[in-house]
């Protein structure tokens, strides 16, 4: 039912090839090194600091106020930091006024000329850089081409749908062939199915043309979905940098546990360890849990066990090993058609949130409303947050 | 119950069918049918009566209508040197007023576009109270200042820069200047009222795609301002071509312009049909045809 062989291994790609920001050697691209900003007395990014690598299709998560679209306008020059300073390519850029940076920006509402056509739209970037005519006819046919727009050169925005309008903006900031795109929430104005089809569009032509691409949002499958790498902004902060899978996972804080996906939290004491798990008691659960031993938590240490509700299993008997096992009663299910969610009542009180594939289509489910189920998960699903 | 809530819907009906007739009924008593009195007598003689005019229609017995129609005060406008050069003047005194006003007038709108808020908030307000004051007496307080024993020309002799008290009045240049400041709140407030509609992300666009501030200016923030810069124009135009009072009061009264000669006409002359006739030639073919123009330039948003 499912993969019970996942072996804790935080360090591990999930590819074999070493991807840039595991190459020690490498040097990264971008470098933003310790962008502060204040508004007043308040602070709107603390010390941000980041290293983004060419060809990356970085992602800044967040939730709105975390101070991710200003980073946003300070790498494009729109908004000045307080202090700190961006490297591009090796040049710093702080001092660059926004014309003349070799950074473009895709804005949240497109910002396309209301008075051009999509063609005038598209060659207006090009038109100041001073291009011979044949590049500026070349680059602006590439464009349409690649964002599938031809037929739609002579429309006004206005007569565009969202999506077209979408290609457009994408199709304009791009013909520039800039060192580094900024998109700012460059799918939230689309509804949810045109959305996921240009989520891979998106990777397709980042992937095509090259450009490091730096994406701002607060919806996290879009993250998750085109990043190579993921930062988790919050209060101006950085909460943690790492893969979508590494984020998930392995997650560094009760915070980012709670903002990417559903999870399941218990606060406890460590109480005992052997060379392979440590042993938590927590008033939440029912039984003892067993976590892998990473010598990062001494006993006695106060920590929050998680688990994300994908990784528990659920049986009617009682299964066979009695590591990490509870029983509890089934309270609500909520049908989503590939899976299910579970919300389970402990003997604690507390309430366990369990999700399963829903794998057979006839099958009637064997696990109703108020059935006494066992619940049960690997010490190596246990994750383990002392912040 | 149901029965009140339908009447009820019945007066709503009613007063909307009233206050949708408003504007009809306010344009056919205000606009038409005055300008119809003045195409009407335009098509008179001049007499010496009450009224000074002739009538179209005369029944002389119970048999005969005779309708006479003059058209002989149109055909003067167009071939009198007289008129010919009141028109040349008025058009060009407008177009030089118009171009003017325009250019200060934008600039002064994208001035206070760019103001902090609170200054901007004390000269929006400063500009409306212009607004709000008389014209004529604004031209009286320029003209006091103006004048022979004018504040400026006595604050000049005073500070010794000229030993006598330079004429600014009866002057073509005084005519322009009177005229400008008159109109300027005419393009300031729709092109500034248009300006803060404009979403700045436009502006950020354009200096992200490589455009200077200025850049941005000419091929952004002008061609969005296009439409209220036609309408500002066309303002402008329209009030100066028959402008009288400011010529008269402060500027060059001898120039010959529309207002000048449909003045002498109706008051001095007593030649009502004349006087009428270059009111309906004003209307007719130069504003109408510049209104269809700059309709036809604006973009359709």
């Amino acid at each position: 039912m499912q993969n019970c062989d996942m072996r804790y291994e935080p360090n591990k790609s999930q590819t074999s090839t070493i991807e840039a920001w595991q190459d020690v050697s490498a040097t990264p691209y971008i470098q933003v090194r310790n962008i502060t900003k204040t508004y007043g007395k308040s602070f709107i990014l603390k010390n941000i600091s980041l290293q983004i690598y060419k060809g990356e299709f970085f992602s800044l998560l967040g939730e709105s106020g975390c101070g991710k679209s200003t980073l946003l306008r300070i790498i494009s020059g729109l908004d000045t930091p307080t202090g700190g300073e961006i490297l591009v390519d090796g040049t710093d850029i702080v001092k660059i006024p926004p014309h003349k940076r070799q950074v473009n920006m895709m804005f949240q509402s497109y910002a396309l000329f209301p008075h051009m056509t999509v063609q005038d739209n598209i060659i207006f970037g090009l038109k100041n850089d001073k291009l011979p005519q044949k590049e500026i006819d070349d680059r602006v046919k590439e464009m349409l081409q690649l964002m599938k727009l031809n037929g739609l050169e002579d429309r006004l925005p206005s007569q565009l749908s969202g999506g077209q309008k979408q290609r457009v903006a994408l199709a304009r900031s791009l013909a520039k062939r800039p060192k580094l795109l900024l998109l700012d929430e460059p799918l939230a104005a689309l509804d949810q199915k045109l959305r996921e089809r240009t989520q891979f569009e998106l990777v397709n032509i980042q992937e095509k043309v090259g450009i490091t691409f730096i994406s701002v949002t607060h919806n996290q499958e879009e993250a998750m979905t085109m990043s190579t790498r993921i930062a988790i902004m919050c209060d101006g902060q950085i909460k943690q940098i790492g893969t979508p899978r590494n984020i998930y996972e392995f997650p560094n804080s009760t915070y980012v546990a709670k903002f990417i996906g559903d999870i399941n939290l218990f606060d406890g004491i460590v109480v005992d360890q052997d060379e392979e798990h440590i042993i938590i008691e927590s008033e939440e659960l029912d039984c003892t849990c067993y976590a892998v031993n990473t010598d990062q938590t001494p006993v006695g240490s106060r920590v929050t066990c998680a688990i994300r509700p994908e990784k528990i299993m659920l049986s009617k008997e009682k299964p066979h090993y009695n590591q990490n096992c509870m029983h509890g009663i089934i309270r609500e299910i909520a049908y989503l058609g590939d899976i299910s969610i579970y919300h389970i009542s402990i003997e604690t009180g507390k309430i366990i949130k369990v999700s399963l594939p829903n794998l057979l289509r006839l099958s009637k489910n064997n696990i109703v409303w108020d059935d006494s189920v066992y619940l049960f998960w690997r010490p190596e699903n246990s994750i383990i947050l002392t912040s | 119950m149901q029965e009140r809530t339908e009447t009820k819907y019945r007066i709503d009906k009613c007063v909307e069918k009233i206050l949708f007739a408003l504007p009809s009924v306010f344009s056919i008593l205000f606009i038409i049918l005055p300008l119809s009195i003045i195409f009407y007598v335009s098509l008179c003689k001049a007499t010496i009566s009450s009224p000074p005019y002739t009538n179209i229609v005369d029944i002389t017995d119970s048999s005969t209508v005779k309708i006479t129609l003059n058209f002989g005060n149109y055909k003067k406008i167009i071939c009198d040197p007289y008129y010919i050069l009141s028109s040349l003047n008025s058009i060009f005194l407008s177009v030089i007023v118009t171009i003017f006003t325009v250019v200060i007038g934008l600039s002064m709108a994208y001035g206070l576009y760019k103001m902090q808020r609170v200054r901007k908030k004390i000269f929006v307000t400063l500009i409306y109270i212009s607004f709000w004051t008389s014209f004529l007496i604004r031209i009286y307080a320029w003209m006091s200042l103006l004048g022979k024993n004018g504040t400026i020309n006595n604050l000049l002799m005073a500070g010794g820069i000229i030993k006598h008290p330079i004429q600014f009045i009866g002057n073509i240049y005084t005519t322009y200047f009177g005229m400008i400041v008159c109109y300027l709140p005419f393009v300031i407030l729709p092109i500034h009222s248009r300006l803060e509609t404009i979403d700045k992300i436009y502006i950020e666009a354009s200096y992200d795609l490589g455009y200077t501030p200025t850049k941005t200016f000419w091929k952004v923030i002008i061609p969005l301002l296009r439409n209220a810069i036609i309408t500002s124009c066309f303002f402008v135009f329209s009030m100066s071509i028959g402008e009288f009072a400011i010529p008269e009061l402060l500027g060059d009264s001898s120039v010959l312009t529309f207002g000048k000669v449909l003045w002498n006409e109706f008051f001095t002359n007593l030649d009502w049909p004349m006087a009428c006739s270059i009111s309906i030639f004003v209307i007719v073919f130069i504003l109408l045809p510049v209104y269809l123009l700059q309709n036809k330039m604006k973009h359709k948003e």
